[in-house]
């Protein structure tokens, strides 16, 4: 058996006095909180000791002596030997130092059913700490001393670290008693953080007790802090009372018309909108933050939105200033025209022999006609948009003041407005390849003499009749000879298509970026690595004969990736996306592709 | 292998107990002993079919039957390219034939009038509407479809098309065309009759197609089940048609069908009964057991 | 002359091959032996559990057992099971049904590794749909290792299909040393496919663990008659049949019911069958079973029908009669070798002869005569212990150990002679490829610098874990059974 002591780096040259602890249940070890020095009233220490229990819900006890003997003070030893009659315990422990060395020595006492107490010495022998991997294996010799007598461990902590930092995997909530008890390290994380009370005892009070333990330095900081938690309070109503006032216009009956509500979920700029609104509903919301996940999910929604309204501004700036809005709206309309004038130039290409396919001749006409006739409304269109370009511009410009992200958003939708004529003749292409697919792959079932069982979901064998054969097999025909020219289209329009895409795409990564990205998690990651923790190591410190085995435990970091993965607020780019395949395949058999709802064109 | 090692859970030796082909009785055998009965169960070739030429050579007439179906198909569509042959009389014949039999297909099916489900006339009528309707209203589709495919790709299809249909046909049953081969039979000949210079060529070329391949098989069962000694005249008939009808358009051709006919009905049958003596097939009782009975009856 | 190479580099291969009188005189040496199998947990099956008990056995007779087989989804790597029970999960691709892609080469130099390393002097391979078993067995040959082969499946001769695999079965064993079957018929079978000498061909059979599958009669309900069926719902095991007997019984007796395990295709047909003719009461589809859940079922009925087309050796039977029931099966394969006349129905694989088989039985149950659960269960529990399966593929690896491994130059010889012109010569030019692979492999990392494994059990079983463990102690009452 081997007994771990946790140990605070701070109490390394503390007085002589009481050690105040927790045993971890189930583990043998033991976490050392704080000593309370000599002189102490006994009667006093546990009131104390209760008092603390009561307002951290720990199970506080003292755990032993700690001595620390300096000049005049011989005899002591003897004295906090007594003590543990004082404090029945199970287990006494008694750890004392001698001045110039650096290990310590520990005795345990064990207390018997009659009340008796058997003093152990305990063999202060070095133990080898070594990576045991599975082929290497240990010597065999050090195993087969006697198992009889505890080995102690001491493992230095620095209790500030170890308080504020959070162990990650978070567990949130009261612990499942059916499930496992939290690990070793776990409790003992959750002990010292969740002790914190019995740190605010300051060196300087005058109560009867004295003790050693962590403690604050700057109380001065706290005070701005303190006010600043003051000041917020007002402002969190404020934003509560604007944004009941906007959800109550948002949930006017004409707004949840059908078609209002289609397309609001269609324009990125709407779903942004909404999507601000419920994180300022968070930040607002007047309960304070419960648990650390919480917090820190409002801490990132905090940051982020600060650093998005500052970017907002900074494009401000640069709008506003020499009539570059005006420059933007002169080249806007004749890029347009310019893009009708290509696309009826390509058309009028596919109305020929494109790349010496042989398409049909009569179908290819039919077609070319049809999409030059919709170019040309398309042209009428933007000419007459062209008067008020500047004037949206310029309004949709001042959007810019809620956030980078808004006016992104923004662009994103009028970049799909504008190529609204792209889009159609997409549309057009994909219904017509998606009919024809559909229609051949069901007559190649019905050419090989299979047919689709619906309920099954399998292709089945099946005789039809004579007629049935004769006009699917001259549909069969028709089809394929005609899939070329129609797949041809689809193949040109689908990458125009999917260079819109791309663009829309590219523009809703980024405010997906800036909305999602945890900037205060992050930012702690870098100034203060301690306070998010993965897991922790060890490094020996001492290793004198005759001592105990001393440990440094040292907080080991979360890393960044872990960091960005935990704490990315949730937007739509978390959830699962289709694969690349999938969209392969969609294209393949001409199912539309959006850039809203499925996150197709997401190059991460 | 010179030292023998007894292998077995028991090592007594001088087996007085005659082995036992069973696991659950610890024998006084090594586990690897084999006895006089290993393979006693094995069988050879059972239930084999014994093969008479002459009844194989009828049954291969068949194959052949349907090989110069195709060679006279493609001897319409020659004539038809070349002009020789008007579609108007084409129609007349195809209608001619198709009546004739009809007819006897009629004749014959009251002659046996079977328990079997009987279409009626007007089944019969609503089909035949239905696909001459239809392919009149597509002919002048059909006409245009292959406009911009080269030739040779055409030809290719057509031929890869007919070749798969001449091997996906059920000679067992053809009175129920199998789907593949027919629709490899139409696709064959939509694309040759895309090929015809007038859309009224296209109709009479598919209507004479579904003639030669969807029509004729049926009528040609019926009359390999009612009447065989006709039967076999019959296909001597299409083949002599065939290859002589091929030999007036490209009298190599002519040539190599009746190579092919002859490999097809004589040697073929001679080679299956020559090589039927050289079969060895082994039977035993680690062979799946087959289920011999109509289970289907039961959920239907 | 890569024999003798060998021979120099490695000196625990020096050990093998340099003292065959030697081992002779000792029967109970203790081997390394190596099973490859595609087929191991997590996967499961009879082959799995098959590889698994043998395993335990043979460790616990103190031989070094490892398992090779390759990774499934994220299970890669090593592990360790019980009792220190190596496994090896192999980065390899898979192609179908679990089972590796080949390439007779690209598996080389993992398992040259895994050989080297584990000091391995036997590789035994598991069951002929594994091409990591055959490649392992092709490997095994070119280092100069002795291999073991058993064959857990039948194969019919008359298709295309088994035509192929019949001849990939001849090369691959045509220089196994020893084959191990599961019945006598699959012996026949395996001898015939592989054109095998049946000397070198034993016959063990499975076993069932009687522990695991104990009678308890207070399960069965007294107003009825169940029958147990527990197999894949697939066409091999008969599905189709079973679907016949069930309205033509259930129409008979009103008091019989069906309970029915496992999942496949062929669950439709049960399906259909039951909505047909209404049974849904009487009928009972379990879906999947796991493994520890079969005896639950099983305890429930009163008759046990199994009514596969073909089976090498039918585990299921035996489970059944192990727990006290009347076993009604087909006459196919090896099935009429494993059970005793008296503990078994046999009938011909057609619905009418297995509703006859059926009807005795159930008369016989309305009249009392049939034996008493214990009594079968009693007969039955000693009859197949993975103890007794142990021992006597113990006695296959010492006969194995001591034969001489053929140098290349005979090896292609008899590869040559046994496996036709054709196929003789492809994969004698195979055999020279992989040899000189090795020769490669073996210059690029000499077999002297590779480091050794360690056991679980440490250097010379000193970590071995105490007389109480678990799994030994099992053991020791199974062979107590075995006894009495």
């Amino acid at each position: 058996m081997v007994l771990k002591i946790f140990f605070p780096q701070c109490c390394n040259r503390a007085d002589s006095g009481l050690l105040v602890g927790r045993w971890i249940s189930g583990h043998d070890s033991a976490v050392v909180l704080a000593v309370i020095h000599y002189p102490f009233i006994p009667g006093q220490v546990k009131q104390y000791v209760q008092q603390m229990q009561a307002k951290s819900g720990v199970e506080l006890s003292v755990l032993g002596s700690w001595s620390l003997p300096k000049e005049g003070q011989e005899g002591m030893e003897s004295f906090l030997r007594d003590l543990s009659t004082i404090f029945p315990q199970q287990r006494w422990l008694q750890i004392h130092r001698e001045i110039g060395k650096t290990g310590f020595t520990c005795e345990v006492l064990n207390r018997d059913q009659n009340g008796r107490v058997v003093q152990q010495e305990t063999k202060k022998k070095s133990k080898k700490v070594e990576e045991e991997d599975g082929e290497a294996g240990g010597d065999k010799e050090e195993q087969e001393e006697e198992e009889e007598e505890e080995k102690v461990i001491f493992v230095h902590y620095e209790q500030r670290k170890v308080m504020l930092s959070q162990l990650h995997p978070i567990q949130n909530g009261v612990p499942d008693p059916k499930t496992d008890p939290p690990s070793e390290l776990r409790q003992m994380f959750q002990t010292v953080a969740t002790s914190q009370p019995l740190f605010f005892m300051d060196r300087y009070d005058d109560g009867p007790l004295k003790s050693t333990h962590w403690q604050s330095e700057g109380r001065e900081a706290s005070i701005i802090v303190e006010l600043l938690k003051q000041a917020s309070v007002p402002l969190c109503l404020l934003i509560s009372w604007l944004l009941s006032i906007w959800t109550w216009i948002c949930n006017i009956r004409i707004f949840s018309l059908y078609p209002l509500r289609w397309l609001s979920s269609k324009l990125s700029t709407c779903v942004q909108l909404s999507y601000k609104t419920e994180h300022m509903r968070t930040l607002s919301s007047a309960k304070p933050a419960a648990g650390h996940t919480q917090f820190m999910r409002k801490a990132n929604i905090l940051v982020s939105f600060l650093v998005d309204v500052a970017l907002g501004m900074l494009l401000i700036s640069w709008l506003y200033r020499d009539n570059h809005i005006a420059m933007l709206a002169n080249t806007l309309v004749p890029a347009a025209d310019h893009v009708a004038k290509e696309l009826d130039e390509l058309l009028q290409w596919l109305m020929g022999a494109p790349a010496g396919l042989k398409m049909n001749r009569a179908l290819d006409q039919v077609l070319g006609r049809f999409f030059l006739y919709h170019i040309h409304l398309w042209i009428s269109y933007i000419h007459l948009m062209s008067p008020f370009i500047e004037g949206i511009l310029w309004y949709g410009g001042l959007s810019a003041c809620l956030g980078l992200t808004f006016a992104l958003s923004l662009l994103s939708d009028m970049v799909a407005l504008l190529t609204f004529h792209i889009y159609c003749f997409y549309v057009y292409g994909a219904r017509l390849y998606c009919l024809k697919i559909y229609g051949l792959s069901s007559l190649w079932r019905l050419f090989r003499g299979k047919k689709w069982n619906v309920l099954r979901q399998r292709v089945d064998s099946c005789s039809y009749d004579l007629d049935q054969l004769f006009i699917g097999t001259l549909l069969f025909t028709v089809l394929l000879f005609l899939l070329p020219t129609t797949a041809l289209y689809y193949l040109v329009f689908t990458l125009l298509r999917l260079v819109v895409v791309l663009f829309q795409g590219v523009l809703h990564l980024s405010v997906d970026f800036i909305n999602s990205f945890p900037l205060f998690a992050v930012g702690l990651r870098i100034f203060r690595p301690y306070r998010l923790a993965e897991g922790v190591k060890f490094r020996v410190l001492c290793e004198e004969p005759g001592t105990a085995l001393h440990l440094l435990m040292e907080i080991n970091p979360l890393k960044f990736s872990t960091v960005v993965q935990m704490y990315r607020t949730p937007t739509y780019s978390c959830y699962p996306k289709d694969s690349w395949a999938a969209l392969v395949k969609k294209l393949f058999v001409g199912e539309l592709i959006y850039p809203w709802r499925h996150k197709t064109i997401k190059t991460e | 292998m010179s030292v023998v090692r007894v292998m077995g859970p028991d090592s007594a030796p001088g087996p007085a107990v005659p082995w036992r082909k069973v696991l659950w009785e610890r024998q006084p055998f090594p586990d690897n002993y084999v006895d006089q009965r290993f393979l006693e169960e094995l069988r050879r070739n059972e239930g084999i079919r014994q093969y008479r030429y002459w009844a194989v050579v009828k049954e291969a007439g068949f194959v052949g039957q349907q090989l110069s179906c195709v060679a006279i198909f493609i001897t319409l569509w020659l004539y038809m390219e070349q002009g020789l042959l008007s579609p108007e009389r084409l129609l007349l014949t195809s209608l001619v034939c198709a009546l004739l039999g009809y007819g006897l297909h009629q004749a014959l099916t009251s002659q046996m009038e079977s328990g079997c489900e009987l279409r009626t006339r007007l089944a019969d009528l609503q089909s035949a509407t239905i696909f001459l309707s239809f392919t009149f209203g597509f002919s002048p589709v059909l006409k245009t479809l292959t406009e911009s495919v080269s030739t040779d790709t055409v030809y290719a299809m057509s031929a890869v098309m007919l070749l798969a249909h001449l091997v996906s046909f059920p000679y067992a049953h053809p009175s129920t065309p199998g789907s593949l081969s027919l629709n490899a039979a139409l696709f064959a000949s939509v694309c040759l009759a895309s090929r015809l210079p007038g859309a009224l060529h296209t109709f009479a070329m598919l209507s004479c197609a579904l003639l030669v391949f969807a029509m004729w098989p049926c009528l040609l069962q019926r009359l390999r089940e009612n009447a065989p000694s006709q039967f076999t005249g019959l296909c001597v008939g299409v083949c002599i048609g065939g290859v002589g009808g091929l030999g007036s358009q490209s009298p190599g051709g002519a040539v190599l069908l009746a190579l092919a006919l002859g490999s097809v009905t004589l040697l073929c049958p001679l080679l299956l009964v020559m090589l039927q003596r050289h079969k060895d097939n082994i039977q035993g009782p680690w062979d799946e057991a087959e289920i011999h009975e109509d289970i289907s009856h039961f959920l239907h | 002359m890569g024999q003798r190479r060998r021979a120099v580099t490695n000196p625990s291969s020096r050990r093998v091959s340099g003292a065959p009188a030697d081992v002779a005189r000792v029967p109970s040496r203790k081997h390394n032996i190596c099973m490859v199998s595609d087929f191991f947990y997590p996967n499961m099956g009879g082959v799995e559990s098959h590889i698994y008990q043998l395993s335990q056995c043979l460790i616990e007779k103190g031989h070094k057992v490892v398992i090779v087989t390759h990774a499934y989804g994220r299970r890669k790597g090593v592990r360790y099971l019980t009792n220190g029970l190596k496994v090896y999960y192999l980065p390899l691709q898979v192609m179908y049904n679990q089972s590796t892609a080949t390439t007779c080469f690209h598996s080389l130099p993992l398992l040259r590794c895994v050989f080297v390393r584990e000091r391995i002097t036997v590789v035994h391979a598991h069951s002929s749909f594994s091409a990591m078993g055959h490649d392992a067995l092709f490997h095994a040959k070119t280092m100069g290792l002795n291999t073991v082969f058993t064959d857990h499946s039948l194969f019919g001769f008359a298709d295309v299909s088994s035509v192929l695999t019949n001849k990939l079965l001849t090369v691959s064993l045509c220089d196994t040393n020893h084959i191990v079957c599961v019945s006598y018929t699959s012996k026949e079978n395996t001898v015939l496919r592989a054109a095998l000498d049946p000397k070198i061909v034993s016959v063990i059979p499975n076993a069932v663990d009687p522990t695991d599958f104990t009678p308890d009669p207070s399960q069965r309900l007294d107003d009825r008659i169940t029958i147990v069926v527990i197999s894949r719902l697939v066409y091999r095991k008969g599905i189709d049949l079973l679907g016949g007997i069930i309205p033509e019984l259930c129409l008979k007796h009103p008091d019989l019911h069906f309970l029915i395990g496992g999942e496949g295709p062929k669950r439709i047909v049960l399906e259909e069958v039951r909505e047909k003719y209404q049974l849904h009461d009487r009928v009972r589809l379990l879906g999947a079973l796991e493994h520890k859940d079969v005896r639950g079922v099983l305890v429930q009925g009163h008759i046990f029908l199994n009514t596969s087309l073909t089976e090498a050796f039918c585990m299921a039977i035996v489970e059944g009669a192990s727990c006290g029931l009347q076993v009604v099966s087909t006459r196919v394969g090896g099935i009429p070798e494993v059970l005793p006349n008296d503990l078994i129905t046999l009938c011909e694989p057609t619905v009418r002869s297995l509703c006859a088989g059926l009807e005795a039985v159930i008369a016989q149950h309305r009249s009392g005569s049939v034996p008493s659960p214990a009594s079968v269960h009693a007969r039955v529990r000693s009859l197949y212990t993975w103890r007794n399966v142990a021992e006597r593929t113990e006695k296959v690896y010492d006969r194995v150990s001591g034969e001489e491994v053929l140098p290349l130059d005979r090896r292609l010889r008899r590869l040559r002679a046994y496996c036709g012109p054709v196929a003789g010569t492809i994969f004698a030019l195979f055999a020279v490829l992989d040899f000189l692979l090795l020769l490669f492999l073996q210059w690029l990392v000499p077999d002297r610098v590779m480091d050794v494994a360690m056991d679980a059990t440490g250097p010379h079983g000193l970590w071995r874990p105490g007389p109480s463990s678990k799994v030994s102690g099992t053991k020791r009452a199974a062979e107590k059974d075995s006894s009495s």
